[in-house]
């Protein structure tokens, strides 16, 4: 065995109840396991366990009556950007080195060693932050490598990345896995489902529901999986099914000859691009293409060649369509400027109904939107779906004409994207416009009226649109 | 300094961060100690001399760098300039009163700015934060935690800037359907403040969490840049001394100012 678990128990100190209370796991040397769960189930902190960074590098109180770990660990984890010292590729591998006490001169042909097996091809003074996310993740694994640990723990590393570096990334893990243990926990598991040994599926109880080989799991469990929220490959067959909706006559808004430029050199052009009323459009699109460039470009929030048009009327500042364009962003935390949920609502319809009128009004729209249970917590305390749908919610009061969205259900269990899906259906049902990003090939096969992709830097018209 | 910047590399990238430190101090207490305006005068020049040759970095960027020295230079002399104390009356108007006594006063305030400024861009320009680190570790006795959570701190602002940029966009989408109130004056800095730390907070304890996942801790552990003191170290000294012992000689061989001690 590799790592033994009986009866865990486990409680952070500000939460009423414990998380774990008497978790059993046994994972075999070699074997590699997909973790799955609800948010909040624990599957982090599970993970955490296993590798020994609780309790002794996140104080939280815990007890086992068995506690067998690996003797050498490695983490990747789920966000690129803080789990890097250095600033070069270079020095991040050798702080690993420098912790294990290698000597300077052994040092360079170790990298060149680990950036080879994961099949990053980078000068190794180049700078992280130039690394694309894809790239990143790569580098960390290399890092991981050079820890030379047994056991490789791996939390949500693919939730940053679009799917084509995602399904490539996982290609990296596989092809360096054989000799180690491999604990996975994540939310993107088309391309990983079929890999692993065993799946195990967290209860929201801090238990474990159920344990068992990728095709059990999917013949036998599968209404388990559902029940919980889980996304499996087989996740979308249960997918709500929202007709597609044929858009009113009428032009929303409209973008000619269009031009945006990054660090100098044209990155996208828009020859022309019409909204309808009450079109559903997706954007796809690689990282870097610049998607999340047109959206801010088409709302004046960063500088662009070219005419933007809205309501007939052209557009030369943000003040003149926001609130009937709105965005919500990647990060929904950015959009939050009060202390509370309810507030974060309440501010938006105050401006238009009396306050005994606009608190009913809010307590209203947050029980659409799923919020009431922590309409009194701080916007920042709430759960990553919770918070995508509250940064939906501050859009109201304006009644938005155009709703953009970037990458809306990055990140979400798969009860709570169905749900946002549920709820941007009824908006376009009322005739509101909207433009997602999205990577997800489900959903641009399914909802869209009409899709849109970047492709060598221009604008273009996929098929599938709405007759 | 990113090497965007950098057209050749001389000696000065390879002398020691410590004592490229310990110089600078060392030439702001002369500095400080010199009353001679026409001595002050020459150093400045030898300075901007150094920083042009030494640095290695594109003549667009000293040029740009230069007019915002003389510029800041400048401005901060004048409020001595005008409202010093002296006898003989240059200009006066209301209570502004320009003596030739407060103008060269000025100047030589000027002059010192001046001076450290075009040293200390020089530093910049020949130093990578990470040798700092790497040097104040192996000949400094630097806890190793405390170098690498400055390093670690140092990556992070990019980031922090580009967050700060997308938090003021979301604010700009906002701002049109709620009461101003909200989001200008102190209120808005407050949550501004708020939402920017709480982000940088997380992402510093998950880094701190990466970091001994990793295997760090404040025990011996090897070094990738060995850091050590050079013969390019003394060269640089004695440079720098130089520059100060010739421009008291250039002073008096050629004095833009009547006076010798501004004082």
């Amino acid at each position: 065995m590799c790592i033994e678990v009986e009866k865990l128990r486990l409680k952070f100190p500000e939460s009423e109840s414990p998380l774990f209370t008497g978790l059993d796991l046994k994972i075999g040397k070699g074997e590699k396991v997909l973790i799955v769960g609800p948010s909040g189930s624990g599957k982090s902190t599970l993970l955490n366990v296993l590798g020994g960074l609780i309790p002794d590098t996140i104080t939280i109180p815990m007890k086992a009556d068995r506690l067998e770990l690996p003797k050498s660990s490695a983490y990747v984890f789920q966000d690129p950007d803080s789990q890097f010292t250095m600033p070069t590729v270079a020095e991040e591998l050798a702080f690993v080195l420098e912790n294990r006490q290698v000597a300077e001169e052994e040092m360079a042909p170790l990298f060149t060693e680990a950036l080879d097996m994961v099949g990053l091809d980078v000068a190794p003074e180049r700078a992280i932050q130039t690394l694309s996310g894809g790239m990143k993740q790569k580098l960390a694994i290399a890092s991981a490598l050079l820890q030379q640990a047994d056991t490789l723990f791996l939390d949500e590393p693919t939730s940053m990345l679009d799917g084509k570096s995602a399904a490539h990334l996982w290609d990296t893990v596989r092809a360096m896995w054989d000799e180690l243990t491999v604990v996975i926990v994540e939310h993107r598991v088309e391309a990983l489902w079929h890999q692993v040994d065993r799946v195990i599926l967290m209860d929201d109880t801090g238990g474990i529901a159920c344990s068992a080989p990728p095709e059990e799991m999917l013949e036998v469990h599968r209404r388990l999986l559902d029940r919980y929220g889980v996304w499996h490959p087989h996740s979308w067959e249960a997918a709500p099914h929202l007709p597609k909706i044929a858009p009113e006559p009428g032009t929303m808004m409209e973008a000619k000859n269009l031009s945006i430029r990054r660090g100098g050199r044209p990155l996208l052009t828009v020859d022309s691009l019409r909204i309808g009323k009450g079109e559903w459009i997706t954007l796809e699109g690689d990282n870097g293409t610049g998607k999340s460039s047109l959206l801010l470009a088409l709302m004046k929030l960063i500088p662009s060649g070219g005419k933007v048009l809205f309501g007939g009327g052209r557009i030369s500042r943000t003040r003149h369509l926001a609130g009937r364009v709105y965005p919500v962003f990647q990060n929904p935390e950015l959009q939050f400027i009060t202390n509370r949920v309810f507030d974060e609502v309440f501010i938006n319809l105050e401006m238009h109904y009396d306050d005994r009128t606009a608190r009913r009004e809010t307590d209203a729209l947050l029980e659409r939107f799923g919020l009431s249970h922590v309409a009194h917590l701080h916007p920042l305390e709430i759960s990553t779906g919770q918070k995508r749908r509250l940064s939906v919610a501050t859009a109201a009061g304006g009644v938005p004409e155009i709703l953009i969205f970037d990458e809306p259900t990055f990140g979400l269990d798969q009860r709570h994207a169905f749900g946002l899906l549920t709820m941007i259906h009824d908006m376009v049902k009322r005739g509101t416009s909207v433009i997602m990003i999205t990577h997800d090939a489900e959903i641009m096969r399914r909802y869209p009226s009409r899709r849109l992709r970047i492709e060598d830097g221009r604008l273009v018209e996929r098929g599938d649109r709405y007759a | 300094m990113p090497e965007a910047v950098k057209r050749y590399s001389t000696f000065a990238d390879r002398v020691n961060p410590l004592v490229k430190i310990f110089v600078a101090v060392g030439l702001f207490l002369t500095v400080i100690l010199i009353h001679d305006p026409n001595h002050l005068f020459h150093l400045a020049i030898i300075m901007f001399i150094l920083l042009f040759i030494l640095s290695g970095v594109k003549y667009i960027y000293i040029a740009l760098l230069t007019g915002a020295i003389l510029f800041f230079g400048f401005i901060s002399s004048l409020y001595m300039i005008f409202y010093g104390e002296g006898t003989t009356t240059i200009f006066r108007l209301g209570i502004i009163h320009v003596t030739e006594e407060s103008a060269v006063r000025g100047l030589h305030i000027m002059m010192r700015g001046i001076t450290l400024s075009f040293f200390g861009a020089l530093i910049v320009f020949t130093t990578r934060i990470t040798d700092v680190f790497y040097s104040l570790m192996q000949q400094g006795r630097l806890k190793p935690k405390y170098a690498y959570s400055f390093m670690a701190a140092v990556r992070m602002v990019p980031i922090i800037a580009g967050e700060y940029m997308a938090l003021r966009r979301a604010r700009k989408v906002r701002r049109a359907l709620i009461h101003r109130k909200y989001i200008s004056g102190l209120r808005g800095f407050i949550s501004t403040l708020v939402t920017l730390l709480s982000q940088s907070i997380r992402r510093a304890w998950r880094l701190g969490v990466a970091m001994e996942s990793k295997g760090f801790d404040d025990g011996p552990r090897t070094y990738y840049h060995r850091t050590t003191y050079s013969i390019h170290d003394l060269h640089f000294v004695l440079l720098i001394l130089l520059g100060v012992i010739l421009s008291a000689f250039l002073g008096e061989w050629f004095s833009p100012f009547d006076t010798v001690d501004a004082r």
